[in-house]
């Protein structure tokens, strides 16, 4: 069990490196618009995922995760916010960490939605890490993809 | 929760349509912020009331209907988006998805009366008033 989400997470990290690879790669072809959506999407996306994984990796030490999510979220968007100005910084950063702190709010329910009020779930938790790990990979995927296609339009 | 509930699926599916046909005749006149407010506010609210009425009707099914929820989101940022810009398309993409993480929480957190469905509803179709309206005066 622990061998799947470790890969899911280094996967999605090299999505991200890569990511951040290509986005720097051609920077001076920004304009401010672009900048500010790149960062936006970036962010919130690779911000959600990292703190989704790692909470399905760590799901009994609640608050030492939540503050190391939160500061993960932040340090990704101020790495891809930093690449052109100052608006796209603050985008960046808050929008980093909203995903960060998101992400662990959705791992929390996951794992036990008792705390919504919901009852408990036909399946096995093996059957739920198995589909989150997945979905986690597929909106990464979805998301880089669409991010890369943006220079050919 | 009652069972009629399921007859705001074909209202907001409807008045997106009614929307998306409305804005399609004019997108040649509309400028990429409007686009942009116009992209974001169609993902949220389709993917916030599908969020909200699915966790509902169906309460052990927490998974499929984040997966629904997330695809019905994005799908609906990806076709208003289209309309005007890549960029937009990006954006309207990203607002559905956090959103359509966001919305099985809150209907499940909320699921009592039906009141609040009621204002959820109000809200997310005044809001695409509002947005027929801007699209009118540009």
């Amino acid at each position: 069990m622990h061998i799947i989400l470790i890969s899911t997470t280094f996967i999605n990290l090299t999505f991200g490196v890569w990511l951040y690879y290509v986005l720097n790669k051609s920077r001076v072809l920004y304009n401010d618009r672009f900048g500010f959506t790149a960062t936006f999407s970036a962010s919130s996306t690779l911000g959600l995922i990292a703190a989704l994984n790692l909470f399905l990796l760590f799901p009994d030490h609640f608050e030492i995760l939540g503050m190391i999510n939160l500061l993960l979220g932040i340090c990704i968007g101020w790495l891809f916010g930093s690449m052109l100005n100052a608006q796209s910084l603050i985008a960046g950063i808050y929008n980093g960490g909203i995903g960060g702190i998101m992400g662990t709010m959705a791992g929390a329910v996951i794992m036990n939605p008792a705390i919504c009020g919901l009852p408990a779930t036909a399946l096995t938790e093996q059957q739920i890490i198995i589909f989150f790990a997945l979905l986690s990979i597929c909106i990464q995927g979805i998301s880089a993809i669409l991010l890369i296609f943006s220079f050919r339009a | 929760m009652p069972e009629w509930i399921i007859l705001f699926y074909p209202l907001n599916f409807f008045s997106a349509y009614i929307l998306y046909i409305y804005i399609y005749n004019r997108r040649k006149q509309i400028g990429f912020h409007l686009g942009m407010n116009i992209a974001m506010v169609a993902a949220g609210g389709m993917a916030l009331g599908t969020g909200i009425i699915s966790i509902n009707l169906y309460p052990l099914y927490f998974l499929e209907t984040t997966l629904f929820a997330v695809v019905i989101g994005s799908i609906t940022g990806i076709l208003f988006g289209n309309l005007f810009d890549y960029q937009t398309l990006l954006t309207g993409y990203i607002n559905g998805l956090m959103m359509g993480i966001m919305a099985p929480m809150v209907g499940a957190a909320a699921s009592e009366g039906i009141l609040f469905l009621i204002m959820i509803e109000v809200f997310i179709i005044s809001c695409f008033f509002i947005l027929a309206s801007s699209a009118y005066k540009s």
